[in-house]
């Protein structure tokens, strides 16, 4: 129940990251921005089926079959990570890029005001 | 294609090398593999979260540096588990090993709390750029009318 729990916590926060990714994409329609919608698809499938399999199938399922779709989701949401990472990591510069771009217009405005 | 596999076999090589001394029954060499992975992916977001912090010092950026930086310890953790598991200090279902646990997925949901205000952040800066765009575009048309 506890790694349920658990999985179940790594499920919400990409979800979050999906929410973040579509208003990042409705604002600007970057690569950052589909990098990091892919990054949290794939980070949300792999403790997802993590969570319903740990729930609901492991009576059935034999523990090789068990270990090695759990290897293969445990794969799915590094890989997913990854993508958030290297997303975030190309937002950071754009996000510096805008409030230096205000900051600029700001003192533009002012000087004319 | 070829690359790929080539890559996919040396890194499993290599993880076989590294870890095959300490390997357990609770950890392949994929999960070692997949903990670097992580690893990586923490160490992109804590850049990212220090750019964040020095451009925009706000508390979005800071909950991103704070979850990138557990992100990072936790990865540094698992990707540690089989040596620390071998020399005696951790075992698996201790009450350290649960916290570790618990701190991964505490880590991430932090992350991404820190990437959502981000977001929000970069969606709010993009419309006040826009305004203040249209504003001196106005100023402008004011002064040659």
């Amino acid at each position: 129940m506890f790694f349920a729990a658990l999985r179940l916590g790594s499920f919400l926060g990409s979800v979050l990251v999906f929410f973040a990714a579509l208003l990042i994409f409705r604002a600007v329609k970057n690569k950052a921005a589909i990098v990091l919608m892919v990054g949290a698809v794939l980070a949300t499938f792999g403790p997802l089926c993590s969570f319903l399999l740990s729930m609901f199938a492991i009576g059935q399922l034999g523990m090789e079959t068990y270990g090695m779709i759990t290897l293969v989701t445990n794969g799915v949401g590094a890989l997913g990570w990854l993508l958030v990472g290297l997303a975030v990591m190309m937002l950071a510069p754009l996000v510096s890029g805008l409030a230096r771009r205000n900051r600029e217009l700001d003192e533009i405005l002012a000087g004319r005001n | 294609m070829d690359r790929i596999a080539h890559t996919s076999y040396w890194l499993v090589s290599w993880g076989r090398t590294v870890y095959g001394p300490v390997m357990s029954y609770s950890h392949s060499v994929m999960d070692f593999l997949f903990s670097l992975v992580g690893l990586l992916a923490g160490g992109l977001m804590v850049v990212a979260g220090v750019v964040a912090v020095i451009a925009l010092r706000n508390i979005a950026s800071m909950v991103l540096l704070v979850g990138a930086l557990l992100g990072l310890l936790n990865g540094l953790f698992w990707a540690l588990f089989p040596f620390l598991q071998s020399g005696g200090l951790v075992e698996p279902g201790s009450g350290f090993f649960m916290v570790m646990r618990l701190l991964g997925s505490f880590s991430w949901i932090v992350t991404a709390v820190g990437v959502l205000l981000l977001a929000l952040a970069a969606s709010g800066l993009r419309r006040q750029n826009q305004a203040l765009e249209s504003i001196m575009a106005g100023s402008q048309t004011d002064r040659v009318a």
